[in-house]
Parts: C-alpha cells; sequence; structure tokens
C-alpha cells in the first residue's frame, strides 16, 4: 500500500464531499446579514392601485430634461431605455404603432387597429378604436373601448368606461363612476361604483323592488307545532340537520325546499343548495356544491359555494358572493348599494346577462363574461 | 437471533412505511402548489368583509419589541369603529406595562389589559383577555410580529365563510440573515406555509391556526370551550377542538407577517421540544375523538392524522435507523432481497426524506428565495430537530410514567430591540418596515377613521 | 408585452404544470429506469473499473478481482479483492483509532450546537461497531460482503432516482430542457459518485479495519446520494430563480 497516495487521495475526497455543502456555505454567507423575503408592510389593498401608481409615476416622469420638442408642441422624454411622449391632444390614425409611453394632457383618440405597447395616460375623454391592441390605459375622463379591442393589463378611468363587445382586458378593470359592459366584452375584473351590463343602447332600470315575504322560514318558530307538509317543504331531514354555533346550522346532503323560504340563520350545506323564486335569506349561506338561487329571491347575507352559484332572473344580493366554480348572474340581478358596495368573485367563469347592475365588483379566476358562454368556449376551458 | 432479526425488520416495515406516507403527503403538495387553482382564493374579497375586530396581544416582558407590534397595528387599514386592539401585559417585569399604557393613552382604538397573577402562559393571557374583547372576530398575534397594513383586512376575509371558524395567515421570519440557523429555518417556515399550509387549504384538508398572525371567532371559542390553558400547543388543540365541532380553518398565504425565528440552536431545541410535547398531548387527548368525528371526511381524518403524529416520526426513525443498524452486523439477514430493500431505503430516506427538501425548494423558488442554495445545510437542521424531538418525546412518556409531567411554558427569546419607530435600533433592516418613501406612502392618506384613502391626484405639469 | 409577475407581492402565483410535461417526466423517469435495469450488467461492470481506478491511484492494494450476486437478474459482478484486517491481527489499533476518533466528534459536539445530534449519530454508529469488537473480535466483514451491501444498496437508487429526479427537476423548474439535463448529470454522477465513495471506503476498511464500516456505510453510503441530489437541486434552483420570478422593473 502506497500510505502518501492515499493521503492524497483521502484530502482530495474530502475536499470533493466538502464541495458538496461549498455552495451551500458560501451562499449562507453571501445573504449573511441581508433583508429578509420582500414583504411590503405598507402595502394597502386599492382596487385600482395599479393606476393610480402608474398616474403618480407620470407625474414624476414629466420632471425628466425633454430630449427632444417637436414643431406642434410635443415634447420626447428619456426614461432609461424608455420614451415618453407628451402631447396636448392625441390623435393616432388607423392601425397606428407606438412604442413609447404616453401622456396625453387632453383628449385621445385612436383609430381601429392601433397597437400600443407601452402605457397610455390621457387627461381628457379617451377613445379606442376597434381592433386595437393596448398595454394598460388609465384616462381622467371617460373611456371608451372599441369592439374587439385587446389591453394586455389594466384599463382605468375617472369616468364612465365603456367596455366594447367582444373587447377583452386582461387585469383590472376599474372606473370612477361606471363600467358599462357591451355583449361579448371580458375582463378579469370590473371595479366601479356601478358595474352594469348593457347589451343595446340603454342603461337598465336601478329602482328597488320590494323584499319577498315567503311563508315558510327556517328555523321554523314553532318547531313542536310545525307540520309534516311544513316539514316536508322546508326539504330538510331532520336527522341531517345539526346545530353549528350559537348561530348557525350544517345540513348534511342536498337541499331543495320546495316553497320559498326565508332563511334567518348561517347555514352550510353539505351538498347543492337550490332556493326556489321568492326567497329571502338573512344569514351567510354555503354549499359544498352548487348554490341556485331562484328568480327574485334576496340574499343579505354572503353566498359561498364550493361549486357553480346561479342567481336567477331579477334577484338581488347585499353580501360578498364566492364561487368555487362558474358564478352566473341572470338578468335584471342587482347587487350592493353605492354606499355598500359588495363583491361576486367565480373561480371560474363568471357570466353576466343583460340588464345587471353591481355596485362594487366582479371578479373572476379566469374572466369576467357579458353575456353567455359559448360551448365552444366553454369546451376549450374544459 | 431470528427473534431479533424479524422484529428489526418489523421496525424496518414500520419505518418506511411511515417515511413513504409522509413523503407521498409531502408530493402531493408540492403538487398541488404548484398547479394551484383559484378556487378556495378569496383575494378578490378583501376590503368588502369588515366585520367588528379584536386584536390581542399577550406580552410577557415585551419591552424590546412591543412597540413595534402595537404601532403597526395601529398603522393597519382597518375601520377603528369596528377594531380595538387589546395588549394584554402579562405578569411582566419590565417596562410593557408602561409601553402599552402610553399607546393606550396616545391611541383610542388600543386597550391596555394589566395581568397581574394567575396561571402562567400565553392561553392563561388570552383567556383572561378575550373575556373582555367585543369583537366578532378575534385576531391574535405575538409581540415579535410587525404585521403590515393589510393584515387585518386579508385575516377577516374568509370569515365571510360560515363554515370558517378560525383562519391563519403566513410567517416569515425577518432575521433569517442574522444566523445559519435562522437562515435554514427561513426555508423551513417557507416550505411549512407556503406549500404545506397552502395545499391543505386548497385540497379542503386540515390546515393549522398556529396561534399567531391568525383569527378565530369569538362565539366559536367560547362554543368549543375556550383556550386550553393547560396545554403547550393551545393552538394545535384548538384547531383540532374546532374541526371536531365542524368548524373549518382557513390559510390566507397573502397575509404574510414577519416574525423572529430561533437564532441560536438552544432557543431552536426549546421551542421545537415544546412544539412536539404539545403536538403529542393534543394526539393522545384527541385521537379517539377524531377517528369517530361524523365532521370529518376520510381525508380531512388521514390528514388530520398526519399533523399529530408528525413528531412521532422522529423517533420511529432512529428505530427503524437502530434495527437496521442491528441487521447490518448480523449475516444471517443479508441473504434476503427484503433486507437489502429495507436498508436502502432506510439509508435514503434517512432524517428527513427528499420529499421534504422538494417542500423547501419548492418554496423557496415560488417566493424567489435567493438562500435556496443553502438546502443542503439543511440536513445538518434536520438532524439537529430529529435529536431534540427524540428527547422530547422521551421526556414525555418517560415522565408520563411517573407521573403527570411539569410543562414549563418558556417564551422563545426575543432578538430584536425596536422603538416602535421603523426600525432605529433593530437588525439589518429593523423591523422590516420601509422608511416611508415608496409609492404607497406617497398614494395614501389616512382618514380620521383609520381606513387609508388616495391622495389627490397630482397635478401633471 | 411586459410583466412576467404579479407585483408588489413577489411570491409567484403558481407553475401549473402541464399533462404534457407530466407525461414528458414519466416518460423519461421510465425510459431510464428501464435502461438501468436492461444495462445493469454493463453499469456495475463500469462502476467496478471505476472503483478499481480509484483504488490504484490511491495505492491500495486490489488482488484479483472477485464476483458478487448483486441481484438474481445480472448475476455476478466484478467487485475488488481488497483484503481487511480483522481485530486480532493487531489489538491496539482498534482503541486507539476508537478513542481518538470519539475525542474529535466530542470536540466537533463542544464547538457546533447544531451539529450536536449528527455527531450522536456518528457517535452511535461508532460505538456499534467497537461493542461487536469486543463482543466477538472475530468479527469479519469482508471486502465481497460489502460491496455486495453497496451495489445492491445503489443500484436500487440508480432505478428510484429518475423518478425522484423528475420530481425534483423536470416537473418544478420552469424550463423543461434545464430540467432534463440535470436530471441526466445527476444519473451519471450517481454512478461515478458511488464508485469513488466506495473506493475510499475500501481504502479506509484496509487501514483500520472493520471500526468505521458501519459508520462510512450509513454516512457515505445510501444517505450520501441525498447529499448530492440536494446539491444538485440547490444548484439548479439557484440558476432558475431569476426566470422564476422575472426581472423587476427599476
Amino acid at each position: 500500500m502506497n500510505a502518501w497516495a492515499f493521503i492524497l487521495f483521502a484530502t482530495a475526497f474530502s475536499a470533493l464531499v466538502a464541495a458538496h455543502f461549498a455552495a451551500a456555505y458560501r451562499s449562507w454567507h453571501a445573504t449573511k446579514g441581508q433583508e429578509p423575503s420582500d414583504i411590503d408592510p405598507d402595502y394597502v389593498r386599492l382596487e385600482d392601485y395599479f393606476a393610480r401608481s402608474f398616474r403618480m409615476r407620470v407625474s414624476e416622469w414629466l420632471r425628466l430634461p425633454v430630449e427632444q420638442a417637436l414643431p406642434d408642441g410635443t415634447r420626447v422624454l428619456r426614461k432609461e431605455g424608455e420614451k415618453i411622449r407628451v402631447s396636448a391632444a392625441a390623435e393616432f390614425a388607423p392601425y397606428s404603432v407606438s412604442d413609447e409611453i404616453l401622456a396625453v394632457q387632453g383628449s385621445f383618440r385612436a383609430g381601429p387597429g392601433c397597437l400600443f405597447r407601452r402605457e397610455i395616460h390621457a387627461r381628457g375623454v379617451a377613445r379606442i378604436g376597434a381592433g386595437s391592441r393596448l398595454q394598460a390605459i388609465a384616462s381622467d375622463g371617460d373611456l371608451f373601448l372599441g369592439a374587439g379591442t385587446s389591453v394586455a393589463r389594466w384599463a382605468d378611468c375617472s369616468g364612465t368606461m365603456e367596455i366594447g363587445p367582444q373587447c377583452t382586458v386582461r387585469a383590472r378593470a376599474t372606473a370612477g363612476a361606471k363600467i358599462r359592459l357591451k355583449k361579448g366584452a371580458r375582463v378579469a375584473s370590473a371595479f366601479a361604483p356601478t358595474v352594469l351590463t348593457a347589451f343595446d343602447a340603454h342603461d337598465p332600470e336601478t329602482a328597488e323592488t320590494e323584499l319577498p315575504q315567503p311563508e315558510q322560514e327556517f328555523p321554523v318558530p314553532d318547531p313542536a307545532g310545525a307540520g309534516r307538509a311544513r316539514r316536508i317543504a322546508l326539504g330538510l331531514d331532520p336527522a341531517r340537520l345539526r346545530q353549528l354555533g350559537p348561530d348557525g346550522g350544517l345540513y348534511q346532503g342536498n337541499w331543495k325546499p320546495a316553497a320559498p323560504l326565508r332563511l334567518r340563520v348561517k347555514m352550510v350545506v353539505k351538498g347543492d343548495c337550490k332556493l326556489p323564486p321568492g326567497s329571502l335569506i338573512e344569514a351567510d349561506l354555503k354549499a359544498d356544491g352548487s348554490v341556485d338561487i331562484g328568480a327574485g329571491s334576496v340574499c343579505r347575507g354572503n353566498v359561498i359555494a364550493g361549486g357553480d352559484i346561479r342567481f336567477g332572473r331579477g334577484c338581488r344580493f347585499y353580501g360578498v358572493v364566492h364561487a368555487g366554480g362558474r358564478l352566473h348572474l341572470d338578468t335584471g340581478v342587482r347587487a350592493g348599494r353605492p354606499e355598500a358596495p359588495v363583491a361576486a368573485y367565480g373561480a371560474d367563469v363568471l357570466t353576466v346577462d343583460d340588464g345587471v347592475i353591481v355596485h362594487g365588483k366582479l371578479a373572476s379566476g379566469t374572466f369576467v363574461l357579458a353575456g353567455a358562454e359559448t360551448k365552444k368556449r366553454r369546451r376549450r376551458q374544459g | 437471533m431470528s427473534a431479533l432479526i424479524i422484529a428489526c425488520r418489523c421496525i424496518l416495515i414500520l419505518t418506511i412505511a411511515v417515511l413513504t406516507a409522509y413523503a407521498l403527503r409531502h408530493h402531493l403538495f408540492v403538487l398541488s402548489r404548484l398547479g394551484q387553482r383559484k378556487s378556495r382564493d378569496m383575494m378578490e374579497l378583501v376590503g368588502y368583509v369588515a366585520p367588528s375586530v379584536s386584536v390581542l396581544v399577550p406580552m410577557h416582558n415585551e419591552e424590546n419589541v412591543a412597540a413595534d407590534v402595537l404601532q403597526a397595528l395601529v398603522d393597519c387599514d382597518y375601520d377603528w369603529a369596528k377594531l380595538e386592539v387589546i395588549a394584554i401585559d402579562d405578569r411582566s417585569t419590565d417596562r410593557t406595562g408602561e409601553i402599552i399604557d402610553e399607546f393606550a393613552a396616545r391611541y383610542p382604538v388600543v386597550k391596555a389589559i394589566h395581568r397581574k397573577e394567575g396561571q402562567g402562559g400565553k392561553p392563561a393571557a388570552l383567556e383572561f383577555a378575550g373575556a373582555q374583547a367585543t369583537g366578532e372576530i378575534l385576531l391574535l398575534f405575538d409581540a415579535d410580529y410587525i404585521p403590515g397594513r393589510s393584515m387585518i383586512k386579508f385575516l377577516v376575509t374568509p370569515f365571510c365563510d360560515p363554515e370558517v371558524g378560525a383562519v391563519m395567515g403566513r410567517v416569515v421570519p425577518e432575521n433569517g440573515g442574522a444566523s445559519l440557523l435562522a437562515g435554514l429555518l427561513e426555508l423551513e417556515r417557507g416550505a411549512g406555509y407556503q406549500i404545506g399550509q397552502q395545499a391543505r387549504h386548497t385540497l379542503g384538508l386540515t390546515p393549522q391556526f398556529g396561534g399567531t398572525v391568525g383569527g378565530v371567532r369569538a362565539a366559536v371559542l367560547k362554543a368549543v370551550g375556550g383556550w386550553n390553558t393547560y396545554s403547550l400547543t393551545e393552538d394545535t388543540d384548538l384547531t383540532f377542538r374546532l374541526l371536531l365541532h365542524g368548524w373549518k380553518v382557513a390559510y390566507v398565504n397573502r397575509a404574510e407577517c414577519y416574525e423572529e425565528a430561533p437564532e441560536t440552536w438552544q432557543v431552536r431545541s426549546r421551542q421545537i421540544r415544546r412544539w412536539a410535547t404539545g403536538h403529542t398531548e393534543c394526539l393522545h387527548d384527541l385521537w379517539k375523538a377524531w377517528l369517530r368525528a361524523k365532521t370529518l371526511s376520510p381525508a380531512e381524518k388521514l390528514d388530520g392524522l398526519f399533523v399529530l403524529a408528525c413528531y412521532w416520526t422522529a423517533p420511529i426513525l432512529v428505530l427503524g435507523w437502530l434495527a437496521s443498524l442491528v441487521l447490518f452486523f448480523l449475516p444471517q439477514a443479508h441473504s434476503s432481497l427484503a433486507f437489502v430493500v429495507a436498508l436502502s431505503f432506510m439509508g435514503y430516506q434517512l432524517f428527513g426524506n427528499q420529499a421534504t427538501f422538494l417542500e423547501l425548494g419548492t418554496a423557496a423558488l415560488l417566493d424567489g428565495n435567493r438562500r435556496v442554495r443553502m438546502l443542503p445545510l439543511s440536513l445538518f437542521n434536520f438532524f439537529g430537530s430529529t435529536g431534540a424531538i427524540c428527547r422530547a418525546l422521551l421526556a414525555f412518556y418517560l415522565g408520563g410514567l411517573f407521573g403527570p409531567g411539569n410543562h414549563h411554558w418558556h417564551k422563545t427569546k426575543r432578538y430584536r430591540n425596536g422603538n416602535g419607530k421603523n426600525g432605529a435600533n433593530g437588525h439589518a433592516n429593523g423591523n422590516g418596515r420601509k422608511n416611508g418613501n415608496g409609492t404607497a406612502a406617497r398614494l395614501l392618506i389616512r382618514a380620521p377613521n383609520g381606513i387609508y384613502l388616495c391622495r389627490q391626484e397630482a397635478n401633471l405639469t | 408585452m411586459r410583466r412576467e409577475y404579479i407585483y408588489p407581492h413577489r411570491s409567484v402565483r403558481a407553475f401549473p404544470v402541464s399533462r404534457l410535461r407530466a407525461a414528458a417526466a414519466i416518460v423519461l423517469a421510465a425510459l431510464l429506469t428501464a435502461g438501468v435495469a436492461r444495462f445493469a450488467g454493463p453499469l456495475l461492470d463500469l462502476h467496478h473499473r471505476i472503483t478499481s481506478l480509484t483504488l490504484k491511484i490511491a495505492g491500495i492494494p486490489a488482488g484479483e478481482t472477485t464476483a458478487v450476486r448483486v441481484f438474481s437478474y445480472p448475476g455476478a459482478v466484478p467487485a475488488a479483492s481488497v483484503p481487511i484486517p480483522r481485530h486480532g491481527d493487531n489489538p491496539r489499533r482498534a482503541p486507539v483509532l476508537f478513542f481518538a476518533t470519539l475525542a474529535a466528534l466530542a470536540l466537533v459536539h463542544r464547538l457546533v450546537p447544531l451539529a450536536r445530534s449528527f455527531v450522536l449519530f456518528l457517535s452511535v454508529l461508532l460505538c456499534a461497531a467497537g461493542l461487536v469488537i469486543i463482543v466477538h473480535p472475530m468479527f469479519a466483514f469482508d471486502a465481497a460482503t460489502y460491496q455486495k451491501i453497496w451495489l445492491q444498496g445503489e443500484f436500487l437508487v440508480w432505478l428510484l432516482l429518475p423518478w425522484v429526479s423528475a420530481f425534483l427537476f423536470v416537473l418544478t423548474l420552469p424550463a423543461f430542457f434545464h430540467g432534463v439535463a440535470w436530471m441526466l448529470a445527476v444519473q451519471a454522477y450517481a454512478l461515478f459518485w458511488s464508485a469513488v465513495r466506495l473506493a475510499f471506503c475500501l481504502g479506509v476498511f484496509h487501514i483500520t479495519g472493520i471500526l468505521y464500516v458501519p459508520l462510512l456505510w450509513f454516512c457515505l453510503g445510501v444517505l450520501f446520494d441525498l447529499v448530492y441530489l440536494l446539491a444538485f437541486y440547490a444548484l439548479a434552483l439557484g440558476l432558475s430563480l431569476p426566470r422564476a420570478v422575472g426581472r423587476r422593473r427599476s
């Protein structure tokens, strides 16, 4: 045996073993004392955060030195690798292409088929022609997106936003006054004091109807006196119903009352829940499966489902709605109040029929669609 | 001799079965997290759910950190008409009492409670203060945490679901750069929350309420009997009692809060021994009711058992290793294929199987954590944890043989010396707060009711 | 168009694993495993040749090649014949080494709190071997037996490794082809590094006898497969981070 050879080999071997930990050890030294994982403790959730943040940064960029001043008053500023074009008003001919951030001090108009690869800020009204493509846009006035327009990120305006037929906004659409969705419009989420669908020229009526007055209620005021017929109408098997906390119940199985119902307590249904038209839900309702709220019903509490949720024609809801599957708002649904906005979310598609008014937010894990989902699109998604 | 071989092989089979079961679970969690569906994500509802909230902050000799957490809570974005912050001076002998009195005098939303006597430990303090809370929702923060402004809104949102009884946020160590151990724990916490808790929430299993950066419905807490003041892990105990009564626990990954991870092995060892003992106590107290519960699905029951028994894997691992050591020296055992497979699998799974590291790595990737390259050093952390857990369980079971154990609540050591002024005296980045120059700070102003609003748009010139 | 991630929160929401990628990972793992099984004989032969070459470089005498039966399928495979001394040949060697090693471990135990449990683990292994030597001084653990156990364990690792690598690299890394490259690299490294480790172990046994047999088996054996796997994984993740998180706009 050659002792020196083995000693050398053992040293090299030990070095190789240590090498397996060397990168780890170096990484520890490189990150010693460094800041922790990046949480922004000052973060406050605002629906139109991106747009407001963009406006603030535009106001800072306007102080940058002018790279080029044009005879018509337009200025071009440079921000690192990007250019910012500042103009009084702007009008782009059809099929124009722009690679600059646009800061327009007045109205903004773009013809059909334009392509804007950077963000746009307009202090006046902004009109985007059909079939155009944008990065993101913020308008201090009204915003009109022509048919088939595609916005890669967010769209925001201080006034009324009209999202034309077959338009797509891939992130948030936010407005200071109103968002009007035309048929086929798709957004990731829409937030405004009023979000409505108006497939023809007219906005839907906002007047509220009276509350429904269903005859039966749950819990039954006098359980001992409740007859068999009433228990059948309630659709509850007492053996599968138990109390959940001081103000709630849990039901194992599907729940489908036969007659309109006034629900006075929180209810958790471990199955599907289908409430007849004209029901009044005064507390939170949850189903592991799907929830179907019959036409003309009113929900004062929150509605949560692991599966789909459907609000029938003319329903009203005043709490949050969260569907683990699809959410559908039928014609004439009303949600929230201007002084108490609500949010409705569908993890899958959220479809909104004509004549729906929501005070607050519509959001989806895929998209909010004004109008019905086509079978082709559903097959593609499924 | 053959009896010894058979016994060792049985132990090996048990060890491999247990480790494989946990490994499959970890793989499932990673797959679930990677391809996370948004079906249980309630982030879009944040701000639309606003119940009345009482925030409880128990403090025992927390003069170093008390001001930071109270200032952070006062700065939270929530309507003050619906908020109260209850700072609990729990038999402190330092300036904690004075500090909370100062905050109570300055901010009407802060209430100071002084507890001079009574049973020691956090659960007893919570029980004491909870009786005086008026909110529908009780949120809990330990004194060394620094909640962000949106924290309360994030945490209360899942309570829109009537089945949710408790909510848990995510803790992120802020002192990962302070020591090697803290850096490794940062990776470990990342896996536990970003992968483990999130996957359990997404899959409808049993996310755990961790006793801090979380909340519980006040009425529900009362209905299930309040805090177990004798438990070392009152959070685990409450989680399982809630689930047994039919309530669910929701997890909010975006509700991130800085915490201080142990920086020395001595502190970490004490912490993990407490957790191991507390978990195992819960297992013994609740396993029968858990298996019989009609409110839980089979998947929930199985996952719950995995959670409660997770600290048993350490002694099982050690037993398996000892059994394989015995077999190693017995030539009679070498001939069978089963032995070889068992021995090899045992070695491969030794001290933390690769699935655990898969969770660590995936979490680091999702978080963009540059300390991911420290992963191989986690092996030493796992060795250490295994040893500490075995020691704790040995004391637990041996103590049980000779009489009731003497549980003493050890408070985890604090390292920060914050002064409530955005971390002038703290660690490398103070208490983690930026110094008010960020976009959010410039964009927002605070209304008198505590809610943050946007400033008027600046003039564009 | 730009924007690759969602701010202000840096955590990436999800990396959905497409069915195509999952299928590709499964197919790759199956192919690699089948390849290892099909070419077991040549692979073990290559392993032996690397071990023999390493022993030669290390100055350890390896006599005539012997054959060991790893599993019934590849049959007999070559193994190095390295003489391992018995305790009786030099009764003082084992106690000296034992106490010296124990002293070194005690020092590490004192100086490095984080490594205490690992040191305890090594101490138990050392004491177990010591106990065997005391109780049964004629106990012999020849090189052939050791290599048989080693090769059986490693061969199982080579079969299992593609599936573990598929998960660690192919499914989780953002770039598919990077994941495949890492998977193949780890598989190749497994064979090479196993041979080198085996040579080191045999060399140590040739000098010291059986005292370090369990310690080296448990530390440098299959456990070390986990170590290099983690090292590769950490490296792969570290290199993938910029792509995963996206570039932040300044």
